[in-house]
């Protein structure tokens, strides 16, 4: 865990009101294990708190981050320029546990899906087999950029779109429900929290693994500004998490 | 000429660092402690603790607003039995000197709390807080008048092995008759301040912005008002003041020093930039050099109000 100062390698739209950054950060890269997070210093001076941002991708040195404009924070980043540095604080989190090689299903949600960029990654480099689900609201959203780092390595990609002109229409709490979940030995969530809270019931029991996306103070543990409850008392996303056991999590009450 | 960052806190004692880290925004998870080793911290204060273990506020906590932070974490913390055993391993090994902060809801239970601080050996002194605006009566309910603020820090002031130090807020008033009674009470110390009683409203869904329906602003938009209090109570008393506000950048802290602050605290941008002491010692240390002064004391003694004539 460090503080580093990252130069932007390359700044790239990812499908609607969104960009892909590249990051040369190689302490952090270095160290940075599947699902884990940066803090990423924000327009500072003007935004007082750092912005939480999953790694897509740490491969040569360098961190993927996927950023949806959703305020203040993410429009700053999405118009960095090439060259540019930023004030990065990581890699944070507990992130994902590797099992060993098996058949896995990734569900991925709009920003969510950064989460399991390097999971996948990983999973398929120990042999394993990979499928991966994606949900987006419309075409126009779907980030090709950030799908290249799933679909190089995954066994299956299957997109779904909820509005607008695409073959498979719906969500991907639908297609999860098509789904024999019974083929997998490990199954990662990660998305919007109406996606989660309709997944939990569908997946319970299964031992799915869940990242959490949370409004945090520090990011580092100290501030309890990001505690969700869970079957073993109050848990902080940033320190604890942000990986839960789906069934730990108590989805009624977040 | 060699500078001397270290201060003397009154009944604390020498602090190696004018730079102190606030309660709430300390703690020892292992990715913050990393940040923050080697880094020049006088003394950490630890999150309030209460007599039984509080889960804390809904969601949601925390809300940015202009150069401010909003929290209603509600003192979430393990309660005094678990901290207490928890203490040896958790605190005592660390490299920091500690100050533990306690709240409570009657003037017996923060008694209670210093009996069992008193079994431990390694804390420097006791933060009564006395005015965190995130619950619904700790704190809160003794600080809305001088007397309560007074028998309170007596009472516990009779039976602590340590020093004791009340943190108070400008919800008390600016005026000093909360920091003198203190004082009287037997406080060796102020800590000046807590975060301000403050609200955001989603206006969309006809409630509160946050989990509660208030909270506490802090970071640097309160800094001024922070100022105003360290400085009118800070000449009005004769224990040290520990100045906390919003404090970002060596300058800020430098101001708080010449109000007549004995040291500062961070708070807000603490959890923004654990690496923030290094950087404010680094200025404070060269501001005294410039100016030839040998100690951080010399800072307020320089400061003449509106004495001399402004230089043009």
């Amino acid at each position: 865990m460090i503080e580093e100062r990252a130069r932007m390698l390359s700044n790239h739209p990812a499908g609607k009101n969104a960009h892909l950054l590249r990051l040369h950060a190689p302490s952090i890269s270095g160290q940075t294990k599947p699902g884990q997070f940066v803090q990423v210093s924000c327009d500072p001076g003007k935004l007082l708190l750092r912005r939480p941002y999953s790694i897509l991708d740490n491969r040569d040195g360098s961190v993927s981050l996927y950023v949806k404009r959703v305020g203040n924070g993410s429009n700053w980043l999405c118009e960095r320029k090439q060259e540019e540095v930023l004030d990065l604080m990581g890699p944070l989190g507990n992130g994902f546990p590797l099992p060993p090689p098996g058949r896995h299903m990734l569900v991925g949600g709009g920003s969510g899906l950064a989460s399991l960029g390097i999971l996948c990654r990983l999973l398929a480099e120990a042999g394993g087999e990979v499928d991966v689900l994606m949900g987006f609201r419309t075409p126009e959203e779907i980030p090709g950029a950030v799908l290249d780092a799933f679909s190089r390595f995954c066994r299956s990609l299957t997109l779904v779109v909820e509005k607008g002109d695409f073959p498979v229409k719906g969500t991907a709490v639908d297609q999860v429900r098509q789904q024999n979940l019974e083929k997998y030995d490990e199954i990662y969530c990660c998305g919007p929290m109406g996606m989660l809270k309709a997944l939990a019931p569908l997946l319970h029991g299964r031992g799915a693994l869940v990242s959490l996306e949370a409004r945090m103070g520090c990011g580092t543990g100290v501030c309890f500004g990001c505690t969700i409850p869970t079957r073993n008392g109050g848990k902080r996303v940033c320190l604890e998490g942000p990986v839960f056991c789906m069934d730990e999590v108590i989805w009624d009450e977040i | 000429m060699k500078s001397d960052l270290g201060v003397e806190l009154g009944g604390l004692g020498r602090l190696e660092s004018p730079v102190l880290l606030s309660s709430g925004t300390f703690g020892t998870a292992t990715p913050y402690l990393k940040m923050l080793q080697d880094q020049p911290v006088g003394a950490v204060c630890t999150k309030t603790i209460t007599p039984l273990p509080k889960n804390g506020n809904p969601q949601p906590r925390i809300l940015e607003g202009p150069s401010s932070l909003i929290n209603s974490i509600g003192l979430e913390n393990p309660g005094i039995d678990a901290f207490v055993r928890g203490f040896e391993r958790e605190y005592a090994s660390l490299p920091f000197v500690h100050i533990v902060s306690i709240s409570a809801n009657a003037p017996g239970e923060f008694v209670h709390l210093v009996e069992r601080l008193n079994e431990l050996r390694t804390p420097r002194a006791i933060e009564l807080n006395l005015s965190c605006p995130n619950v619904d009566s700790e704190g809160l309910a003794f600080g809305n008048s001088p007397e309560k603020i007074g028998s309170v820090v007596r009472e516990c002031a009779r039976i602590s092995r340590f020093p004791l130090v009340a943190k108070l807020s400008p919800f008390q008033s600016i005026d000093p008759s909360f920091a003198l009674a203190a004082q009287e009470g037997g406080a060796a110390a102020l800590a000046l301040i807590n975060t301000i009683p403050a609200m955001v409203l989603d206006i969309h869904q006809f409630r509160s912005a946050l989990g509660t329906l208030s909270g506490g602003l802090s970071g640097p938009a309160i800094r001024p008002v922070a100022l105003k209090m360290v400085y009118e109570i800070s000449h009005a008393v004769h224990i040290p003041v520990i100045g906390m506000g919003g404090i970002s950048s060596g300058e800020d802290a430098i101001e708080f020093l010449m109000a007549g602050a004995s040291a500062v605290s961070l708070g807000t941008m603490n959890l923004v930039k654990p690496t923030l002491p290094s950087a404010i010692c680094a200025c404070i240390h060269d501001f005294l050099v410039e100016h030839e002064m040998e100690n951080v004391g010399e800072i307020s003694r320089r400061f003449d109000g509106l004495q001399s004539p402004r230089e043009p």
